[in-house]
């Protein structure tokens, strides 16, 4: 950029033309005018003196309608670094003036009436005195850095992108950590019990053999749960479809859950006495599963859980009622991706890999369907799911 | 002496093999043991009888967590009983200051390691 200056310098002082009489004035106005950056040259009231081809370019005004203009035509706007319309005080042309000393690679956003999007240049400026000291004029060069500055963005946009995938990684092996220590603990503790008993000279219950068993079970479900993301995330799951009764399905889904919580009263909103849709019954059995387990977790125990299917001619609707907090919009985006539970650590409340709805939503959109929630805090939470009942993918 | 009344504990912890085997191993070393299953039932035992002597609480538990129940128990209670976290988590130090409890023991742990601290902590 300095060159540039020099030759502008050179020419505006006459001085060239000494030391080298061969150059014609016109010669060099042709040499500014091939050059890849722009330049203007200001004077003392910001008006333009002079400016080359490539300023025409980059300001997008031809060199007539640049003459005798100043740095302050509304039409055209600055941009910081930043995206923020630059103040007319903070132009390049006015630091100068403003403080007598030269600006150095600032980066600047022209935005200009004809386009959608800036341009963006990397600008230098620089003063220029009479043998009084005065300040005549100030020489503004700037280069198209538009390509780069996307290039950056993109680069930049893909690099978060990647660090917050990095991340995501990162906590969920907190997570997972975290969820496998509680049947660890529960095992151990078990396991030291059970020495403790036997050194007094007491025998070990069954009782205790069959929650040992229970939590080594449990800690197979983990495992089991953390596999079955890595198999649908790299698409290795594939459904095996039948023609099922959804009724008979929800019925033992909710025996199920009555073995698992004896006291828990659920109410089946039963319409028909059998509905046939075409599906993968392992795989939907463990989506209604999920939703009953997340009901039954968030519910407090005296209150009911309340389940409907909606048959309509192409798809089956099932619906999953619970009374419990109520989930916030904000929550309710993200809670079919992974891990959004316990999004903050004092929002903890239960075991669990925070998996759970984001499987439900593979399995669910492998069958064709689509799943959701409708809640409000305070009021409880409908979670439901539809299939096609013909189709999808076999 | 065996007229002296014993000494009482409080466990909040919604794990029931973890809740159990805590409260059999804590009554054979002779204390009185009362058990919650989540932060809500625990404020809800709170309501009649005494202060437990030393509360052991889990933080990740459905209805009402650790976290809840700690800022419920010491609005109401002060600290009329100490409260000993319990957690899985990575910095269970943390997570005890965060709910200004006297103590912390990370799981898994020992069951001799527990005692120590309940002894150490027991009001």
């Amino acid at each position: 950029m300095q060159r540039e200056q020099l030759i502008v310098r050179s020419i505006q002082s006459g001085a060239i033309s000494k030391d080298s009489e061969w150059w014609t004035k016109a010669q060099f106005r042709n040499l500014l005018d091939s050059l890849h950056p722009g330049i203007v040259v200001h004077g003392v009231n910001t008006q333009i003196l002079y400016s080359n081809r490539a300023a025409s370019t980059i300001l997008g005004l031809t060199k007539d309608q640049l003459a005798g203009k100043t740095s302050a035509d509304p039409r055209w706007h600055f941009l910081r670094d930043d995206g923020v319309i630059m103040p007319i005080e903070e132009y390049p042309v006015s630091r100068v003036l403003a403080s007598g000393a030269s600006v150095q690679n600032l980066v600047i956003g022209v935005l200009r009436p004809d386009l959608e999007f800036p341009i963006w240049a990397m600008c230098n400026a620089h003063p220029e005195f009479d043998s009084k000291h005065q300040l005549t004029q100030v020489v503004v060069s700037f280069t198209d850095i538009t390509p780069e500055r996307k290039l950056k963005q993109e680069l930049d946009a893909a690099r978060n992108v990647a660090e917050k995938a990095v991340l995501t990684k990162t906590h969920f092996l907190d997570v997972a950590a975290h969820e496998l220590r509680t049947p660890i603990t529960a095992f151990s503790l078990l396991l030291q019990i059970s020495r403790k008993k036997l050194e007094r000279g007491h025998p070990i219950e069954m009782e205790t053999l069959i929650r040992l068993q229970g939590q080594a079970d449990r800690l197979a479900l983990l495992v089991v749960e953390l596999l079955d993301v890595s198999r649908l995330e790299r698409g290795m799951v594939h459904l095996k479809m039948e023609s099922i009764d959804v009724i008979q399905l929800l019925k033992q889904c909710i025996q199920e859950l009555e073995l698992r919580a004896p006291r828990r009263k659920i109410r089946f909103h039963q319409v028909n006495d059998q509905i046939m849709v075409w599906m993968d019954q392992l795989r939907i059995f463990q989506v209604i599963s999920n939703f009953l387990d997340n009901a039954n977790k968030y519910t407090p125990i005296d209150r009911t859980i309340e389940i409907q299917v909606d048959d309509q001619p192409t798809k089956v609707r099932i619906m999953v009622k619970d009374s419990g907090p109520g989930i916030s919009k904000k929550l309710q985006e993200d809670l079919f991706t992974p891990l959004t539970r316990g999004a903050s650590e004092h929002e903890e409340r239960t075991s669990g890999l925070g998996l759970g709805l984001y499987i439900s939503r593979k399995i669910v959109e492998l069958h064709g369907g689509a799943i959701g929630v409708e809640s409000k805090l305070g009021e409880g939470s409908t979670f439901f799911f539809e299939i096609p009942r013909k189709g999808g993918v076999a | 002496m065996s007229s002296e009344k014993k000494k009482s504990i409080l466990i909040i912890e919604d794990d029931q093999d973890i809740l159990l085997a805590l409260k059999s191993f804590l009554e054979v070393e002779g204390y009185a043991v009362q058990t919650a299953e989540n932060g809500f039932e625990a404020m809800e035992l709170l309501k009649e009888g005494e202060m437990p002597n030393l509360i052991l609480l889990d933080m990740k538990m459905p209805v009402m967590n650790g976290w809840q129940f700690a800022i419920e128990f010491l609005a109401k209670h002060d600290h009329l009983s100490p409260i000993v976290v319990m957690t899985a988590a990575a910095d269970a130090k943390q997570r005890a200051q965060d709910i200004s409890a006297i103590g912390w023991v990370s799981k898994p742990f020992e069951l001799d390691e527990l005692l120590k601290i309940v002894k150490k902590y027991e009001r």
